[in-house]
């Protein structure tokens, strides 16, 4: 019995040690950066785990069946500890096949989500103007390094936050003015507060609101996704001077909607100067 | 049954240690367990959840959702192995008439019993009424209504050297686990 007993905590013990494994060193990211596709990696890594926990969860069900091939009724205290650390490794499972569900829609729906460029206007002026998308920092970088911006001016309704805030630190490094003549809203924001100075239009429009997932908005993933966003977002927008009173309105504006300020707002707050 | 294990005299204080720390080690790892399943599965319905017992008043709701899962835990601990971490600290054991373990179901009931007339819920002030009705009921009758209800024999292990400095340890470890919990909970 006791016998028994060792080799059932040795299974549950093993078990633990290799699904805590899989999870860690698949996620790590050393091993992230040999493999071509996340998304390959993320998926092999929920197989293996899966393989893990249904072999060892099996072989510790082995040891509760009986001569008669009936499942014993009698539970000690390590059936008691086992079954309740297998439920938490078969909840992780269940949270691992949701993330790849989401990584993958996610993935997919940027595909779609290239954004605008942007282009040369003028001397040394350049204009975004559409969504920003996948491509859109890389063409400001672009155009930067080939014709030196000095003003960025900005029509866009927003976009991809983490792009955003990418352009928003290559702004800011290279001192780069930005300037709105008529909306900039969401995400757009993010890039305009971050020039070496904000020209507004009087009548031009802020735009503010809740983020939102790109994909399976609905899902427990997507609400959370959408939660972080928003939370970088507002955090950022607070650390570049939005005063709270707008940022709790912008809180309680969700994301299919927008609470606009205008640009002689953002003058009145120091945040902008007004276009000569 | 442990040799020399005596069913007298009563240790309530010994008993009220072990129920203390019971609650609150498997009152923890059955929240840990809770919060791992929950934010495994739904991860912002969890993040709302535990977001909403930071808020003021809900240390309330948190103790009594604590003592719920910890009594539901201990008893089962208890019944498949007639002692607990806080039990075999204090030097305590559960068992039926006959000496044997009562078993799971039998385990959670008795410490959902205890949870609702001994601990009254864990609402502070309640519990405070029903923790002296339980001790005076123990002190007079040299047993508590939940174990009287179904023979059950509670037995302690000698007073000694060795079980004083024991119940230091529990004392201790209790007051560890509560500072634990509480820098686990801010950060």
């Amino acid at each position: 019995m006791p016998e028994k007993k060792a080799r059932k905590f040795l299974i549950v013990f093993s078990a633990a040690i290799l699904m805590i494994g899989t999870v860690w060193f698949l996620s790590g990211d050393w091993f992230a950066g040999q493999s071509e596709s996340y998304l390959k990696l993320d998926l092999f890594k929920t197989a293996i785990y899966w393989i893990v926990l249904l072999t060892s969860s099996s072989a510790y069900l082995l040891h509760k069946i009986d001569a008669s091939g009936a499942f014993e009724e009698k539970i000690d205290i390590i059936d008691f500890f086992s079954g309740l650390t297998f439920v938490c490794f078969f909840a992780l499972g269940i949270g691992l096949i949701f993330d790849f569900s989401f990584e993958y829609t996610q993935s997919k729906a940027l595909e779609d989500y290239e954004g605008s460029h942007v282009t040369l206007g003028g001397d040394n002026r350049g204009s975004l103007i559409g969504p920003i998308g996948t491509s859109t920092f890389i063409s400001l970088v672009s155009v930067h390094d080939s014709y030196g911006l000095e003003v960025l001016e900005l029509d866009s309704q927003g976009g991809l936050i983490e792009d955003a805030l990418e352009m928003a630190e290559f702004v800011e490094t290279n001192r780069i003015f930005t300037a709105v003549t008529g909306e900039c809203a969401s995400a757009c924001v993010l890039i305009a507060i971050s020039g070496k100075k904000l020209f507004v239009k009087a009548n031009a429009q802020f735009g503010f609101h809740n983020a939102s997932s790109i994909s399976q908005t609905q899902s427990e993933r997507g609400k959370l996704s959408s939660k972080l966003g928003s939370e970088t977002m507002f955090d950022f927008l607070k650390s570049k001077g939005i005063p709270d009173a707008i940022l709790k309105r912008a809180k309680n504006t969700p994301a299919d909607a927008m609470f606009y300020v205008s640009g002689a707002d953002l003058i009145s707050l120091g945040l902008a100067e007004r276009i000569p | 049954m442990p040799a020399g294990w005596l069913a007298t005299p009563i240790t309530p204080w010994r008993r009220f240690g072990a129920r203390l720390l019971d609650l609150s080690f498997f009152g923890a790892l059955g929240f840990f367990i809770i919060g791992f399943i929950y934010y495994a599965i739904a991860p912002y319905s969890a993040d709302k959840f535990f977001s909403f017992l930071e808020q003021p008043g809900a240390p309330i709701i948190d103790a009594i959702m604590t003592a719920f899962v910890g009594s539901i835990i201990t008893g089962a601990v208890i019944g498949l192995s007639g002692s607990s971490l806080g039990k075999a600290i204090f030097g305590i054991v559960v068992v039926n008439k006959h000496g044997n373990k009562i078993g799971l179901a039998d385990g959670i009931k008795r410490d959902l019993a205890v949870y609702l007339r001994g601990l009254g819920l864990g609402i502070p002030i309640v519990s405070l009424v029903t923790i002296y009705t339980a001790f005076r009921t123990l002190k007079d009758t040299g047993e508590t209504s939940w174990d009287a209800e179904n023979e059950y024999q509670v037995w302690h292990r000698p007073n000694g050297q060795a079980q004083y400095v024991l119940n230091v340890i529990g004392i201790v470890l209790y007051f560890v686990i509560l500072v634990g919990v509480s820098v686990f909970g801010a950060l």
